[in-house]
């Protein structure tokens, strides 16, 4: 007769589980309210999102503290893992969700907003994020991207649109497809090597010297497909610009940020050992992804029409300089990628809000999408302050100094000269020249042309509340004032990131 | 002669095959969705076979948890589907054309 | 590999079981080409369609209940998620009452979902009548 196993609840460490057992205890008391007394109203949910986000917070900033003395944690059977990473990671995505949460508030009715499901699907989207940042365990990195992926379709369906239906199921045909994918990847890596951890899955292949490499290439091929799906990696990025315009300007935002950071974190959990394995034939592959993904991106961008499709392609070949940090691998770069990715939260959710904030209920005549350029045409005759605001955040984006990107793109390109890419920089420095292209059109079109006529009826700032506008004025402060904040976060995220081995 | 592990890592290639190309030429969204779940069983197989070669339980953990990712999937794609099909009165990949650009 | 033997008493029923399958199939054929190419063919639209008694036939697609998707759907999810008792089953003594408290959790978090899914009304059949 066997032995019943002892576990002791210290071996079990389950403080490392805190963070995400908090979101869901959250999600799961927002849908118990709705139980015992229905038809509450949206504030109350919106209340109660930001406080678990915020004790979410809380138990990651003691995280902070911890890591700072007692190095990584591990818990649960060695599956839950927190390192620099997992907590930065995490610190980004829960701040970022801070963020949003409150754009919901908006002064036109929109019918997403009065489910109290939206914000339990949220929280549990956060939760699955933050499992898949907070492990190195590749099961649970698979369950915490479908956790979140699945909420993610159902709140871009409850846009309750055509376009929202049409753009979740193409983003789900999508996912479920990086799903197979990532499933088969894993499952090359775990008949090569016998595991499922990526850090075992690196020794055993270091130990025998990568003899299978054909086979390291097939499931390095699939897995980088299954993460190039989540971080729109331009032969993949197909679904981007239809899903965030299918999608609400503000959950477009989102999309453009949160989804991604948890995916570079994947990404650079699971390239690094491959990078530093000296095989020539993976780093081309990267290499190859990288340049595409900014270039072709940036192309694309040129020549749209509305610009919120601008953006979306913007945040394409904006993921493509991130990713080049994971290519060139250094401790410099993959700091320089949370740098970067900081600033881009700022930046981008106060975009997409002022997008958000224009929104009207129904298409205008004559309009075939929401945000086309006409429509911000003489901005800054009608709304002077909006039109300054929306400036701000594109010359951000273009990496226009002082202002936030500016920094990370100095950051980034400063990293791959000093780790001897030099090609990649220059590259690197010319998307930056293009894409100043399509931002500054939309600056022309605001300042130079002549207001359109139905300016009378007054169709700017249509949606906007006390809510949104701080939250945009908040982001535009910190996009402006990123020149006293870069020195001291570049010295935390480079301890944090240097400290976790990567 | 006898089945050993390569058959089984063979057969599970030529499934997720066959799913793959039904993802690939399949308008029908339902059929779709029949070739997402052929693509993660492929995979169910693959590593039940390859955790009894080792005589490492993880394999089949794995095959768990995609069994039930895969029954989520379909619970969350089906509710879109039926969703789809109230707006436009068909399930085609085709009819979805109003985003250009 | 051995020869096949074909002195086995049987061999010759099982000769003679395929030639009645063929045979069988072969007859069936002909008969079934050689009446297509002798019927007289009348398609005209009228004889196709449904006999009616008067007016013209509209097809009626085949709606069903959407209560019967979300009733599917529930018993997809629920019965599913029993794949992960089975394992907790097998070694139950083995795991002890750390298991026993996983499970209790596990099946905790499942009744939330099950009053949730009961209180919005989805397991009522709204539609028989």
């Amino acid at each position: 007769m066997l032995e019943a196993v002892n576990i002791s609840m210290d071996s079990l460490n389950l403080v490392t589980l805190a963070p995400m057992l908090t979101v869901i205890v959250g999600a799961l008391s927002i849908l118990i309210i709705d139980l015992l007394k229905s038809n509450q109203h949206k504030s109350l949910y919106v209340m109660i999102s930001v406080l678990f986000l915020l004790l979410d917070l809380g138990s990651l900033i003691n995280f902070v503290d911890f890591f700072g003395t007692n190095g990584t944690m591990l818990g649960f059977f060695d599956v839950m893992l927190v390192d620099g990473l997992a907590i930065l990671s995490q610190l980004i995505i829960v701040g970022a969700s801070i963020l949003f949460i409150p754009l919901s508030l908006t002064s036109k009715r929109f019918h997403e907003y009065n489910y109290p499901e939206y914000y339990a699907l949220f929280l549990f989207m956060i939760a699955g994020f933050q499992f898949m940042v907070a492990t190195d365990n590749l099961i649970l990195i698979f369950v915490g991207l479908e956790t979140a992926s699945l909420a993610l379709y159902a709140l871009i369906a409850m846009h309750n649109r055509a376009k929202s239906f049409e753009a979740a199921v193409k983003y789900f045909t999508m996912g479920a497809l990086a799903a197979g994918f990532f499933s088969f990847g894993s499952m090359i890596f775990y008949a090569l090597t016998g595991s499922v951890e990526i850090n075992q899955i690196a020794s055993v292949l270091a130990a025998d010297g990568y003899s299978n490499i054909g086979y390291v290439l097939v499931a390095v091929i699939f897995l980088l497909a299954s993460i190039g799906f989540k971080l729109s990696l331009v032969p993949f990025h197909s679904w981007t610009p239809d899903v965030y315009e299918g999608s609400s300007a503000a959950l477009a935002g989102y999309m453009s940020i949160v989804p991604k950071i948890a995916a570079f974190i994947v990404a650079m959990r699971m390239f690094e050992f491959l990078i530093h394995s000296g095989v020539v034939w993976l780093e081309v592959i990267l290499y190859g992804a990288v340049i595409l993904t900014m270039t072709a991106a940036n192309i694309w961008a040129l020549v749209q029409k509305d610009v919120k499709r601008m953006l979306a392609y913007s945040s394409i070949s904006h993921a493509g300089f991130a990713m080049a940090a994971i290519m060139i691998g250094t401790t410099q770069a993959n700091s320089a990628l949370f740098m970067y990715w900081i600033l881009f939260v700022f930046t981008n959710l106060g975009a997409f809000s002022m997008l958000w904030v224009n929104r009207q209920k129904t298409l205008l005549p004559g309009q075939s999408s929401d945000h086309p350029y006409e429509k911000f045409s003489g901005m800054i005759k009608t709304m002077p302050v909006a039109a300054v605001m929306m400036a701000l955040f594109m010359l951000s984006l273009a990496g226009v100094p002082p202002f936030g990107i500016f920094w990370g793109k100095l950051y980034l390109i400063g990293s791959a000269v000093s780790a001897g890419y030099t090609v990649l920089a220059l590259i690197m420095a010319l998307n930056s020249a293009i894409a100043g292209y399509y931002y500054l059109k939309l600056i022309v079109y605001m300042f130079m042309k002549e207001p359109a006529q139905e300016t009378e009826s007054g169709f700017y700032m249509m949606n906007a509340s006390l809510s949104l506008k701080s939250i945009i004025g908040f982001t535009a402060f910190a996009t402006i004032f990123s020149v006293v904040l870069v020195n001291p976060l570049m010295e935390f995220i480079t301890a944090m990131v240097y400290n976790s081995g990567y | 002669m006898e089945i050993t592990l390569s058959h089984y890592l063979v057969l599970s290639t030529i499934l997720f095959a066959i799913g793959l190309v039904g993802v690939m030429r399949r308008t029908n969204l339902l059929m779709l969705f029949f070739a997402t779940e052929i693509l993660l069983n492929a995979v169910n197989i693959g590593f039940a076979a390859i955790s009894r070669y080792y005589g490492d339980l993880t394999g089949q953990m794995f095959a768990f948890f995609v069994i039930a990712i895969a029954a989520s999937e379909v619970a969350v794609g089906l509710g879109l589907l039926i969703l789809w099909f109230k707006r436009s009165g068909g399930i085609d990949l085709t009819s979805m054309t109003s985003m250009k650009g | 590999m051995e020869h096949m033997n074909v002195a086995n008493p049987y061999f010759g029923v099982f000769v003679l079981f395929l030639l009645t399958f063929g045979a069988f199939y072969a007859t069936t054929l002909i008969a079934r080409l050689a009446s297509r190419a002798m019927a007289a063919k009348n398609t005209e639209k009228l004889k196709m369609t449904v006999y009616e008694c008067g007016p013209e036939v509209t097809k009626q697609p085949n709606r069903i209940s959407p209560q019967f998707y979300l009733f599917a759907l529930l018993f997809l999810l629920f019965d599913v998620e029993i794949v992960f008792m089975f394992p907790w089953a097998i070694d139950f003594k083995l795991l002890g009452w750390f298991g026993l408290v996983e499970m209790m959790l596990f099946i905790l978090l499942l009744a939330i979902g099950f009053v949730y899914a009961w209180k919005k009304g989805a397991l009522e059949w709204h539609n028989i009548k």
